[in-house]
């Protein structure tokens, strides 16, 4: 039956596999660099092809991980069964505190899942925010969220079509360094990490590799992500929240600069430059930005009269739905609220009043708030404190009469002005002297009393923060 | 370490193990008797007695030489199988491992642990199948292409073939994985970054006893719990009294070395969130380390409120005040003994227990010193005590108040003791305490919260032990007669106080100085060349006083600096009690047992890796085991996926198994639970059912826990060989007691009456069956 020799066998073998290579590199050579998203084609087998022109392929999602697809591959059919059981190993391991195969756990599902949006997010979160928690010192509890946000960039590179994770990067360097209980060390943390030995005084290059300040680098994520939407469809989130993060974090990268303190007029200079940049940003560009409303109705947040009429021509819907449509929009996002305060914030006339405050309680800290006795005129001087403080409060009746929103929406201003007048009466009441009843604030602060208490408050975490650190312990 | 490791008590085991054996063969026995009967009628009754004579007699005669003809035989099958294949799927892994692990943590000890696990767990899971699929299919496959034949007509008794495949194959998967662990080894040296090699370690701890005070300074079981859903840890509450008391046995410089080692890894809780330098440096901890035998004596007579005020002051040394509540308690027993709840009865005869038992052993370790003998007699009453009111809980009603008319007795013949040797009490039970500097908590950084604590501690001493130091040494300088020269002190005692010891110029002068003023106030006496207090009083009342006076405060600005031995004068019998407190107010410190322990010199990581290699082995020589006893009786597919399900069960439900045999998992039964999803009722509303149907269906749950039950005690817990992994993946030596020794009790527990089963089936099966 069988005429043919080993030999023969094993050339006939070599054959058949050569003759069967042929097509299958004709059809399943795969892609062998990373796919960008612009390109028209890849070079790869015509499957290769096929996947990348109906965006189905690994490479056409984003970075290819080896090791991922060979665990799906070696799996089978069980991906399902696996992924159950690591998820719940993933949550038993945070329960029991057993961060490094938590850890690990995650990563495990990712290679199952790399694609799978919600993963990321989640697990993204959980580190960043429920596991660094967990940790007492503040430096651990850095070190989990710098975790956090390099494992959800890590899944921007693998998923270079989903804007949302592009934007989470951003959300969460921007609210971990700039608003969380922490943030005073995170964002000093963020441009010199705490592992001296490691980046040497520097920032993690792995999340900031520019080394500059992290509501800049949310700025870039946001941006990044902007760009994303503009390519791709955006799931996930509101989209005139979304495309918001630029702008947003532009604003308050200029107001965290005013809340470090401003030293000098270099200082001052770069703050209003910041708080022009954002309001710019937050006028013409986010402003008129065309947004899809309800039933898909085009609106731009930045519109004037005209603005409305040509929209509503262009959506085919009255003048009465298509400003309903937008101010419900330039409520929610308080749009208003953000164009006046940054309006407000890049005016000399408002830097001003900040500076009149911010070296009145310089000048109250550094003692100067006592009366000076000039012996020459037989009579006491104003302290420099009070001097201050009486310069700050006119200011703020300027800015407030310029901008009237500011002295009812704006919490941070109302605080402000209210401190300034708080700490021009303790100045009066250290020098044995009761302040006179008049003076400039005098409508607000009256119109403000309940507000008192925080504010003294306030003034009472003042006095503790410029008190000399306690030695640390075992010292 | 997140478990508590636990010490394998043998002699239990081996209890229960002949206890489950003996049953089960009896079980085998006595079917094989009834189905030999049932098969052959009254010849059955011949054929079994022959059957089990032969086959004991096959047991007393087993050849070693033929055993290991059969034994190398099954090796060179198994490697003409190519077993050793595994290799290469190992190597490839750990060729591409890297791609796996990510070092982005950067954290020293989660890379070693990273590292180590892979090489643990991919050892353990690539050579389960190539084990299995050996062990399994082998004698089922020679029985099926009749070679089995060839080796049965030879002189070779059946349970020798048994014994030789099981041998065979233990050498093939022993082999398999001494090799892979070498590899591996090499790989995790290679592999593990310079930087963090040093975590490469096997620390040998040694664990105490835990347990707590609470705020109150009463002895508590657990602290306080903060709201965590894993209750492994309880919270000591800082800037309070609290306290977790770890006890450590043992403890000499033979054991330990000269200097002793404590590594800590407690959790932080704040409610607060505190200073700027806690939030950077942490929370604060301190060690205290105590001698304590009056805690010891009487810290369990605190449990029962009624008594509380009378073991606080036992504890506090203060034994006319102890006296006097004493009587009180007495006479409060006399007048009302059915006042007092009965669990304050239940307390009291625990502490007088304890009592007796610690003040039992300071008697024998002081014997023959001052105070030794009151000691005693107080060691004697409190057993008397323990006795009545254990006789409390037999008395009939009938009896009336009597039982509580001689609890009452022995409370007044304590009194009476604690007042006549008060002194002498105080003298022999001595409470020290030398408080340790804080340092600041790493919580699961393991291995940076390590102190090291000198054999010669200095110290500065609080009243009580202020008073000791002088008395003792104003004791010894009168003994050695340098107190007084004439009427008078002598005109060197301030260098002679000075030479003697750790007293600096500025404390001896002033020392000198009050016992002058002291002499001439009258209240000290020079009698017979020797200074002594007035009234017959002793040296440390006196002091006591001068102390708590404060006349004696330190003129030295470093205050009384003692030194203290730590293994002679901080451990009682040995036993070293290390207190832990909390230092930040409204901030907790969580521990459990193993987060505190003295660690001993370090051993090489490779001790720890091997051993747990070892475990690994002993696990697959079991699933050899059960593969070749499953082959003995089913075919080769069936005992592939009984051995499967075996080892499944084993290593993942086995926990699930002994919480539900010991009535620790939470829920209803199989059928119970059905029913009310069926109904859709939640456990609490309970089955809509009449009562009847309601005991069916919990009978029937009672059988399915009853297999359950069974299950249990004859499936072997695969977990307890890969607990030494935890060991090492955490930086620890595999302990032999709480590890090893259990893997090789649990594999000997299986061997033995795997062997006697296979090798009963293999003889009475009928091989032309196939």
């Amino acid at each position: 039956m069988n005429n043919l020799n080993s030999r023969q066998r094993k050339l006939l073998y070599a054959l058949g596999i050569l003759v069967l290579l042929i097509p299958i590199i004709y059809f399943g050579a795969p892609v062998s660099r990373d796919v960008k998203v612009d390109d028209a084609s890849v070079e790869g087998g015509y499957l290769a092809q096929l996947r990348h022109d109906h965006q189905l392929g690994e490479t056409t999602l984003g970075e290819i991980d080896p090791s991922s697809s060979a665990m799906n591959l070696v799996l089978l059919g069980m991906k399902g069964m696996a992924v159950c059981y690591l998820h719940q190993n993933a949550i038993e391991y945070q329960e029991r505190k057993d961060w490094a195969k938590l850890r690990e756990t995650v990563d495990s599902i990712i290679m199952l899942q790399p694609h799978y949006r919600e993963i990321w997010k989640f697990q993204g979160w959980n580190l960043a925010y429920n596991v660094s928690r967990e940790w007492d010192k503040v430096d651990d509890r850095y070190f989990w969220v710098k975790e956090g946000i390099k494992f959800i960039q890590e899944g921007t590179n693998r998923n270079q079509k989903i804007p949302i994770l592009f934007h989470n990067v951003g959300e969460f360097i921007s609210s971990k360094m700039g608003i969380s209980d922490e943030k005073k060390f995170f964002r000093q943390y963020f441009v010199s990490d705490p592992n001296v030995e490691k980046f040497n005084g520097g920032a993690d290059t792995d999340i900031n590799p520019k080394g500059i300040d992290s509501f800049l680098v949310a700025y870039d994520w946001f941006t990044l992500a902007n760009a994303k939407d503009d390519l791709y469809d955006m799931t996930g989130m509101t989209h005139v929240f979304f495309r918001q993060g630029p702008p947003k974090a532009r604003l308050s990268y200029a107001e965290a600069q005013q809340k470090d303190g401003l030293e000098n007029e270099e200082a001052r200079q770069a703050n209003r430059a910041a708080w022009d940049e954002g309001y710019r940003e937050w006028m013409e560009v986010y402003g008129v930005y065309e947004f899809r409303g309800l039933h898909d109705w085009k609106y731009k947040l930045n519109s004037t009269e005209e603005d409305l009429v040509q929209m509503a021509e262009e959506n085919g819907i009255s003048l009465d739905d298509q400003r309903n449509l937008w101010a419900r929009n330039v409520d929610m996002v308080h749009y208003r609220f953000w164009r006046d305060y940054a309006n407000a914030e890049r005016d000399p006339e408002t830097v001003a009043a900040h500076q009149a405050f911010f070296e009145g309680k310089k000048a109250y800290n550094e003692a100067r708030s006592v009366d000076r006795y000039v012996k020459g005129k037989e009579e006491y001087e104003k302290s420099d404190a009070e001097r201050l403080f009486d310069e700050a409060m006119q200011k703020w009746v300027r800015v407030f009469e310029k901008y009237p929103n500011m002295s009812v929406d704006s919490q941070s201003y109302i605080d402000e002005a209210l401190l300034t007048v708080y700490y021009w009466i303790k100045v009066h009441e250290n020098n044995g002297r009761k302040p006179p009843t008049e003076f400039p604030l005098k409508t607000f602060w009256e119109g403000n009393a309940d507000r008192r208490p925080e504010i003294e408050r306030e003034f009472m975490m003042d006095a503790i923060r410029v008190q000399p650190e306690e030695t640390p312990a075992g010292g | 370490m997140d478990f508590d490791p636990t010490p394998f008590n043998a002699s239990e085991a081996w209890i229960s193990w002949l206890r489950l054996v003996g049953v089960l063969s009896l079980c085998a026995i006595g079917l094989s008797f009834i189905l030999a009967v049932a098969r052959n009628g009254s010849r059955g009754v011949t054929i079994f007695a022959e059957g089990l004579k032969g086959f004991l007699s096959d047991l007393t005669s087993l050849n070693p030489r033929r055993i290991f003809a059969l034994a190398s035989l099954t090796f060179k099958d198994a490697v003409r199988r190519k077993a050793l294949l595994v290799f290469v799927v190992f190597i490839a892994l750990l060729m591409f491992a890297g791609w796996f692990i990510s070092d982005s943590t950067g954290r020293p000890e989660l890379q070693v642990k990273k590292h180590i696990a892979l090489v643990l767990t991919s050892i353990a899971w690539l050579t389960l199948p190539v084990v299995i699929y050996l062990s399994c299919w082998v004698i089922p496959e020679d029985i099926g292409l009749r070679s089995m034949h060839t080796v049965v007509t030879k002189p070779v008794r059946r349970i020798e073939i048994v014994v030789g495949r099981i041998l065979g194959f233990s050498s093939v998967a022993t082999l398999v994985l001494g090799l892979m662990g070498l590899i591996g080894y090499g790989w995790i040296l290679r592999q593990v970054p310079a930087e963090v090699q040093s975590h490469l370690t096997c620390r040998v701890p040694v664990f105490g006893q835990l347990y707590f005070i609470d705020p109150a300074g009463q002895p508590s079981r657990t602290g306080i719990n903060v709201g965590d859903p894993w209750m492994f840890r309880s919270f000591v509450q800082g800037n309070s009294r609290a306290r977790a008391v770890w006890v450590f046995r043992n403890m000499t410089p033979e054991t330990v070395g000269d200097e002793l080692t404590l590594e800590s890894r407690f959790e932080a809780f704040r409610t607060v969130k505190g200073s700027e330098s806690s939030i950077k440096s942490g929370m604060e901890a301190q060690y205290v380390l105590v001698k304590n035998p009056r805690e010891e004596a009487f810290g369990g007579l605190a449990i029962g409120a009624t008594f509380r005020d009378f073991a606080d002051a036992l504890r506090e040394g203060q034994f006319n005040n102890a006296a006097e509540r004493a009587n009180e308690l007495a006479e409060k027993i006399r007048t009302s003994p059915r006042e007092i709840p009965e669990q304050d009865y239940g307390g009291l005869f625990f502490g007088s227990g304890a009592a007796n038992q610690v003040l039992d052993a300071l008697a024998t370790q002081d014997a023959g010193k001052p105070g030794a003998e009151s000691i005693s007699a107080l060691s004697g009453k409190f057993l008397k005590l323990s006795e009545t009111v254990s006789a409390l809980s037999k008395a009939q009603e009938s009896a009336g108040n009597a039982p509580f008319l001689s609890v009452a007795d022995d409370l007044a013949s304590i009194a009476e003791t604690l007042s006549a040797d008060a002194e002498l009490l105080r003298e022999r039970l001595p409470r020290l305490e030398v408080p340790l500097p804080t340092f600041n908590v790493a919580e699961f950084h393991a291995g940076d919260n390590v102190s090291k604590i000198p054999r010669r501690i200095q110290f500065t001493a609080d009243y009580e032990t202020l008073s000791r130091f002088l008395s003792s040494r104003v004791e010894a300088l009168n003994a050695e007669g340098k107190l007084v020269s004439g009427d008078a002190l002598s005109a060197e005692l301030e260098s002679s106080l000075e030479q003697g010891g750790p007293m600096s110029p500025e404390n001896a002068r002033l020392l000198a100085t009050v016992l002058n003023e002291q002499l001439s106030a009258g209240e000290l006496v020079i009698a017979d060349g020797k200074l002594s207090p007035s009234q017959n009083r002793r040296w440390l009342t006196f002091f006591d006083t001068l102390v708590q006076k404060e006349m004696l405060v330190s003129q030295d600005i470093e205050g009384w600096k003692l030194e203290l031995d730590l293994f002679n004068d901080l451990t009682t019998m040995n036993n070293l009690r290390v207190e832990v407190a909390c230092v930040n107010d409204q901030m907790y410190l969580g521990m459990a047992r193993p987060d505190l322990f003295v660690r001993l010199p370090d051993r090489s990581f490779r001790v720890g890796y091997f051993k747990s290699i070892l475990t690994l082995c002993l696990m697959m020589l079991l699933v050899v085991v059960i593969g070749v006893t499953a082959s003995c009786v089913v075919k080769g597919p069936v005992s592939v996926f009984l051995t499967l399900t075996i080892f499944i069960l084993g290593q993942f439900f086995h926990g699930m198994m002994d919480r539900i045999s010991g009535g620790k998992e939470a829920g209803l039964g199989l059928v119970e639970s059905a029913t009310l999803i069926f109904q859709h009722r939640n456990p609490n509303a309970g089955m809509d059912a009449s009562e009847s149907t309601q005991n069916f269906v919990r009978s029937l749950d009672s059988v399915s826990n009853g297999l359950v039950k069974g299950a249990n005690s004859i499936v072997p817990d695969f977990g307890i060989f890969q607990s030494s992994a935890t060991y090492v993946e955490n930086g620890f030596d595999v302990p032999f007691d709480s590890a090893v020794l259990p893997s090789i009790a649990a594999f000997l527990a299986f061997l033995i009456p795997c062997i006697l089963l296979a090798g009963a089936c293999l003889k009475f099966r009928e091989l032309e069956a196939k």
